[in-house]
């Protein structure tokens, strides 16, 4: 998991694929990076990187968005390819991702 | 990689016949614990899947007579009704058609299944077998959602309508819907386990929507997740709208869930959406502005901090429709500037308790853990390809055993070789044994269906019947399960047939009305033994010698010549049923010669054992497997063969103890007193002999006895040379070979080279070689013609001759001691002539003073005295010559010549030759030491006795000896002889050897002090065997006085102080055992 900061956008880019074996170290990693992160009031998940995204791995992208709405940040997913959109829309996400289309 | 259809079809004949076995065996179990909910769930479980996927594929039978099933099933899971055995009845009879459509899916639609659905109906009330869901949810206005009892009820549409507002509603959608006939359905799915427990992602799941229905909407509740915390362990809850033509049930099986999951809504509510003028949008709310957060807790923030911005201003939120069932007082209590996700989360949380849609932790019950957990523990594999890989591990075997010998040849040339190659054996070894494993099935696999076969025939012929099956674990090869599961399923039906009684016979014959059967599996010495033991009337010789003569089966001279035993083991010849009448049930006639053709096919054989009255105990002897065998590489003239381990009994060396001897012609071994008979392995199968470098044939040099079984007899098989033991993978026989049946098969041994293995009950055929108890009752002219031998009846027998001309024989058990003397030391007194002996004299006697037979014509410088044993006053017998102590089976012809001092004569390597009678040419050498007994009136004057006896010499001598005293005395030449007559003819007292063929003494004297009229009989051994180990073992058995062969006085004294005769009373049977001592001198 890769993070920089823009302006106020916290950037995480997820390096591998979002599945219940790879996951809890992401949650790790992310749990911490929320709690020393300062001037930030949007999250962007890029997940170009990304190919599956298993049941645990939607969990973990829900668990993000909810935190940031615990925070009062924005969120989006960014770098979704085909699958990804079809599968945020399936689970009506697609809108709280900020995925357009 | 999809499955087509037909493979499709297998997967489901499969998994349906998995249902089906485990449901005859719960519904049995529930005849006796109605309430076991476990039990009750599993088969609701079971027949509720049945329904489902049969269903999927159009199979309307199978789905109807299931669903009848799984709505009773589901009254009595539902506390409704308790299952009382008609019921049980009807499920079985259910379950029994279920099975026949399962095996013919095609067919099935053309069976008739009212007759198992009237069976059900009555207990469950009216025509249920319509396609009406069974547990669909309603949706009461305001209200929690609970899973119904009975038949489906339809869903008001008011609370529907609170369901829809969750969705955008399409109306060109469902009017598409409508025009297809298609349902519209809401399904309720959870992350965790209703997708990733099942082993699928989210996206392969709803693809897989697109494909059973039309995907129109869904709705995420997000509640369960409230930060990172638990994101990962929170089942998500996804709803989504969709169309299909399927029925629910169908729905619930395809996407494998509970039919709780699913709601129908109803045809109106669709209309009414489908008429709908525009899209109704959703009336979940918006993507809400970032809350305040209140209740929710900040990670790494255990106490409440101030908010790093501001509030954000709240915008008016909509209402929020966020689940069913949320009352809207409890909207109120929410600040409107909650996050919707938070609020949804907790009204959903509320919904999920209110509601009885099981939530994913309600779902965990027990059984759902256990079966999950079996599941992941086990995995369907291909029969062929466990075949396969029993092939393959046979190749590694040979492999590695090629690998070690050539290691052998450059052991230390390759530093580390040792070590790897050790691990290679290792493993190799591991790996054979594990993929052995994998062919072996518990023997419970083919045992479950009897418990259902025991208790519907025992409800068909009027029977009570208890079924006893032990040793369910109990491993075997699967091919050998295939092979005596039909011969099994012959020889239970058997017994609840013929062998049980009525209730009303048995308690006449004081048996418990109930009649019991046990099966039992076990391992015993490399097999598997299953035994078949009913306490029912056993098998009458009489009846059965009958009904073969009647049906011509053997003819009335080989009746005449059977035992009971023989007898009996009629029941296993082709064309023999001995009911009184073929019923159905058992008794075509075709039964146990083909139970034992099948036993024997995979290299077992059958036991019969049975007591007129008592009940009958059948064996059958299997190999553990026949894949791979420990096994003995022989060779001869250079060929080599192997011989399957659990064959061969022993191995005996010839050499100067162990010697081929010839009886009319046929070579024979003399094995512990029998007589062994032989075959050569080099001639039956006409090996060629080697031929060395100059072209000469070199002969093959027979060293070795093998000592093989076949059925239950045994020969000898000679061998030029014993290699070693080999575990060896077997293969079938070229094609070219089949219908060599002395061969069973082939094998690779290590160095690569190809061996035969031996089929030894086929050698005995090739050979031509027959037993007379086991073959078809040969009279014994032919058994003589044949070369084969009787077992038994063989004595140890001294040889000696008086003069050249005649020779003479003593058993060896009354010989003592043999003195050789020089003629000049003999000193005579009188006509009476003596020697020093052992520090006094001994008076000797010349045979032809006292037998008419021919005189020596001159006296050697060295004679022999003869000492006997066991008697009084031992006299010593002088011979010119002693030739030889031999083991003959030879029988005595006590016609041929007689005489004074003569029991009779006998060709003994082809010799004329005279048995002494020791004790009549005493008596009339020293009548003062012996004759004063006879004239005294013994307490047995009056007394019958029956005499056991296989030796001829001491059936003769001992027989004249009681004759003087004893009122009648009649012979058996075996155990299971006297023991046949013993229940024939009342005697007084029993007098028996304890090494005999066919039945031994002690058990003899077991057998007859478990018959209640006979428990008293005083029994007395008489034997060589004299160890303390053998008196406690007679003792134990119920001997009531031990006697060592042959002291006539002793015997007689013992004899009559059993019937308080003599200076000293005996106490009873059981209690007193004379401990026979030779009389000092």
């Amino acid at each position: 998991m890769k993070q920089k900061t823009v302006e106020s956008e916290l950037i995480i880019t997820m390096e591998e694929d979002l599945l219940s074996t790879t996951v809890r170290s992401c949650l790790t990693q992310a749990q911490k990076l929320l709690e020393e992160v300062e001037g930030v009031d949007a999250l962007n998940v890029d997940i170009s990187h990304v190919n599956t995204i298993d049941s645990q791995g939607l969990n973990f992208l829900v668990g993000i968005y909810q935190e940031c709405y615990s925070r009062g940040w924005t969120f989006k997913v960014s770098g979704a390819t085909a699958s990804h959109k079809q599968l945020f829309q399936f689970v009506k996400l697609s809108e709280r991702f900020g995925i357009a289309g | 990689m999809s499955l087509t259809d037909d493979e499709m079809l297998d997967v489901f004949v499969q998994e349906s016949r998995e249902h089906l076995e485990s449901l005859e065996p719960d519904l049995l179990s529930l005849e006796d614990n109605p309430n076991d909910s476990e039990t009750i769930n599993r088969i609701f479980r079971s027949v509720h899947s049945l329904k489902g996927t049969s269903g999927f594929f159009g199979l309307n039978n199978i789905s109807k007579l299931a669903h009848v099933m799984e709505n009773l099933m589901s009254l009595a899971r539902d506390g409704v009704i308790v299952l009382s055995p008609p019921m049980i009845e009807a499920l079985l009879k259910g379950k029994d058609k279920l099975s026949l459509m399962v095996d013919d899916p095609q067919g099935s639609s053309e069976m008739d299944i009212q007759a198992e659905i009237a069976l059900v109906e009555p207990f469950i009330g009216g025509d249920q077998h319509t396609a009406a869901p069974v547990a669909i949810k309603t949706a009461p206005a305001k209200t929690v959602v609970t899973a119904p009892p009975a038949p489906a009820q339809s869903v008001p549409s008011n609370d529907v309508s609170d369901l829809l507002k969750l969705f955008r509603l399409d109306p060109k959608e469902f009017k598409k819907a409508l025009k297809n006939n298609h349902r519209v359905y809401v399904l309720k799915l959870h992350t965790q386990s209703d997708i990733k427990a099942k082993g699928r992602t989210p996206l392969d799941f709803f693809n897989e929507i697109g494909t059973l229905g039309e995907f129109l909407d869904s709705h995420t509740n997000l509640g369960p997740i409230q930060g990172l915390d638990n994101s990962l362990d929170a089942d998500l809850i996804f709803m989504f709208l969709f169309a299909a033509a399927m029925e629910p049930d169908l729905v619930a099986g395809c996407f494998d869930i509970h039919s709780d999951q699913i709601i129908e809504i109803p045809r109106s509510d669709v209309e009414k959406v489908a008429n709908a003028p525009a899209i109704i949008e959703s009336q979940e709310y918006p993507l809400p502005p970032p809350p305040k957060k209140i209740s929710l807790k900040k990670i790494g923030n255990p106490t409440p901090q101030p908010a790093i911005k501001p509030p954000l201003p709240v915008k008016p939120q909509p209402p929020v429709p966020v689940a069913l069932g949320e009352a809207p007082k409890k909207l109120s209590l929410k600040p409107a500037a909650l996050s919707g996700a938070v609020f949804a989360a907790e009204a959903e949380a509320e919904l999920e308790k209110e509601t009885s849609i099981p939530s994913s932790a309600g779902r965990k019950t027990m059984g759902a853990q256990l079966a999950r957990k079996k599941a992941e523990e086990t995995i369907r594999v291909p029969v062929s390809v466990l075949d396969d890989l029993m092939t393959l591990a046979g190749e590694m075997v040979l492999g590695r055993n090629q690998l070690l010998r050539l290691s052998g040849l450059t052991e230390g040339e390759i530093p580390g070789m040792s070590g790897v190659l050790q691990t290679i054996n290792v493993v190799t070894s591991d790996l054979q044994e594990k993929v052995m494993q994998t062919r072996l099935q518990p023997i419970s696999s083919i045992l479950g269906k009897f418990n259902r076969i025991i208790r519907d025939l025992g409800a068909k012929l009027g029977k009570e019947i208890d079924l006893d099956i032990q040793g369910k674990d109990v491993e075997l090869d699967r091919s050998i399960l295939e092979a005596i599961s039909d011969p099994l399923t012959h020889l239970i039906r058997n017994c609840a047939d013929h062998a049980i009684e009525k209730p009303e016979d048995r308690e006449r014959a004081g048996k418990p009305k109930r009649g019991l059967v046990k099966l039992i599996a076990r391992h015993a010495g490399g097999q598997v033994h299953v035994e078949i033991i009913d306490d029912g009337k056993g098998l009458d010789p009489v009846m059965l010698r009958r009904k073969a003569l009647e049906k011509g089966i053997l003819t009335s001279e080989e009746i005449e010549k059977m035992s009971d035993r023989q007898a009996q083991a009629i029941i296993f010849l082709p064309g023999f049923s001995s009911a009184e009448s073929i019923s159905d049930v058992s008794g075509r006639g075709v039964g146990m010669d083909v139970v034992k053709t099948n036993i024997e096919g995979v290299g077992g054989n059958v036991e019969l054992d049975s007591t007129v009255g008592k009940g009958t105990r059948v064996c059958l002897k299997l190999p553990l497997t026949l894949a791979i065998v420990p096994a003995m590489i022989i060779e001869s003239s250079g060929h080599r063969f192997a011989v399957p381990q659990v064959n061969l009994e022993e191995v005996v060396s010839l050499d100067a103890n162990n010697k081929i001897e010839k009886v009319r012609g046929s070579p024979v071994l003399r094995l512990r007193n029998k007589l062994l008979p032989l075959i050569s392995l080099h001639d039956v199968l006409n090996i060629p002999d080697r031929i060395n470098a100059e072209g000469q044939k070199i002969p093959c040099k027979d060293a070795y006895i093998m000592v093989l079984k076949s059925d239950q007899n045994q020969y000898g098989l000679i061998v030029e040379e014993l290699l070693n033991i080999e575990e060896i993978v077997v293969k079938p026989l070229s094609r070219y070979l089949q219908n060599v049946k002395c061969y069973s098969g082939t094998t690779i041994l290590g160095d690569g080279k190809v061996a035969v293995i031996l089929d030894t009950s086929g050698i005995t055929d090739l050979a031509a070689l027959t037993f007379s108890e086991s073959d078809k009752f040969q009279d014994k002219t032919a058994l003589a013609k044949s070369g084969s031998m009787r077992v038994g009846e063989a004595q140890s027998l001294l040889i000696f001759r008086n003069s050249m001309s005649e020779r003479f024989a003593i058993n060896l058990a009354m010989v003592a001691r043999i003195e050789k003397i020089r003629s000049k030391d003999i000193e005579r007194v009188g006509s009476k002539e003596y020697i020093k002996y052992l520090g006094g004299s001994l008076r000797l006697l010349r045979l032809h003073d006292f037998m008419a037979i021919a005189r020596p014509t001159e006296e050697p410088e060295f004679l022999y005295v003869i000492v006997p044993n066991l008697v009084a006053s031992p006299l010593g017998i002088i011979a010119t010559e002693v030739i030889d102590a031999i083991e003959s089976a030879a029988q005595l012809d006590e016609r041929g010549i007689t005489g004074k001092g003569i029991l009779g004569s006998s060709i003994i390597e082809d010799h004329l030759t005279i048995f002494v009678n020791v004790y009549s040419i005493f008596e009339e050498a020293d009548p003062e030491n012996y004759s004063h007994l006879k004239d005294e009136q013994s307490v047995l004057a009056d007394k019958r006795i029956l005499y056991a006896e296989d030796t001829s010499f001491f059936r003769t001598i001992v027989v004249q000896y009681l004759k003087d005293f004893c009122g009648s005395i009649d012979v058996a030449k075996h155990g299971q002889e006297a023991w046949e007559m013993i229940q024939k003819k009342p005697y007084d007292m029993l007098l028996t050897d304890i090494e005999m063929p066919f039945m031994d003494g002690f058990e003899l004297t077991e057998k007859v002090r478990a018959m209640d009229s006979l428990k008293d009989l005083p029994i007395v051994a008489l034997t060589s065997l004299s160890s303390e180990r053998h008196i406690k073992r007679g003792e134990e058995v119920g001997v009531t006085a031990y006697e060592t062969k042959l002291d006539k006085e002793r015997l007689r004294e013992t004899l009559e102080k059993v019937f308080g005769g003599g200076k000293k009373r005996l106490p009873g049977p059981q209690t007193s055992v004379i401990r026979a001592q030779p009389v000092a001198r």
